[in-house]
């Protein structure tokens, strides 16, 4: 049943809100490939999806809360440059795509929930 | 809003490496510059990078997020080339001049790095923008 209510909603902006703050670390690894000392960060999913208050129908599925939980930590790698900058430009260059992509991925997915909305109300009365 | 913070951290390390390659590109030009206005050979120059915290912006999350930027321009002590060149006006008494102590080579891969660095940053840079630019775009 659509809902316009509807739990999506609100899990999907937490999607959107988590990408774009990864979006922001990446960002900065990448600033600071040449800066001394740099240790190269990223923003953890799992832990802030156990941390949310579920309200789910399986335990396979994500919920949905506020993004208060996310936490950045830093990444490992074997790949620390002589100055203590462990940034790995591959890396980073590669999540920066998959992250772009989702990005766009998730809005795709709520403009097409937005279009089914408008359709059932739009169209819903109509014989 | 984290996204426009995003687009603030890719320009302080497009500024920060645009800084790196002028300071590569002066010590390239005065490869064999032997009159300075402090007086002897020009003495190479080095740009040294520290983090800079945009961190009030990226509230919700614990350790804020860095851009970058030129701390400080230091000038390399290393021992000047000394060349025999005793028709040289800057020779001392025995015929030897001071070159700067720039080396070429590691001016250019300086600059490569630098000019590396700088495409990252604008990639990530297009990437954000067409984030950005997707967002404005939801429920139309």
């Amino acid at each position: 049943m659509i809902n316009v209510h509807d739990k999506m909603f609100p899990a999907v902006e937490n999607m959107l809100d988590w990408t774009a703050k990864r979006q922001q670390t990446i960002s900065a690894n990448l600033t600071n490939i040449d800066t001394p000392g740099y240790k190269a960060k990223d923003v953890s999913f799992a832990e802030h999806m156990q941390s949310l208050g579920l309200d789910k129908t399986s335990a396979a599925h994500f919920g949905y809360s506020d993004t208060s939980s996310m936490r950045i930590y830093e990444v490992g790698t074997t790949a620390e440059k002589p100055n203590g900058n462990t940034v790995d430009l591959d890396r980073e260059m590669t999540e920066l795509s998959k992250n772009g992509l989702q990005y766009i991925a998730l809005v795709q997915f709520l403009n097409q929930k937005i279009r089914t909305l408008r359709s059932v109300i739009n169209d819903g009365g109509k014989v | 809003m984290s996204l426009i913070t995003a687009l603030r951290i890719s320009a302080s390390g497009l500024t920060a490496q645009r800084q790196r390659a002028e300071v590569a590109s002066t010590n390239l030009a005065n490869t064999e510059t032997t009159r300075t206005a402090e007086g002897g050979a020009f003495r190479r120059k080095d740009v040294v990078f520290q983090t800079a915290t945009f961190g009030q912006t990226f509230e919700a999350v614990s350790g804020g997020s860095e851009g970058v930027e030129v701390s400080d321009i230091v000038t390399d002590m290393r021992p000047f080339e000394r060349r025999f060149e005793p028709g040289h006006p800057d020779a001392d008494a025995e015929g030897y001049v001071e070159y700067p102590n720039v080396n070429p080579m590691e001016e250019m891969a300086n600059l490569t790095s630098a000019a590396r660095s700088y495409e990252a940053n604008l990639a990530a840079m297009n990437i954000v923008k067409t984030m950005i630019s997707r967002t404005l775009e939801i429920g139309r």
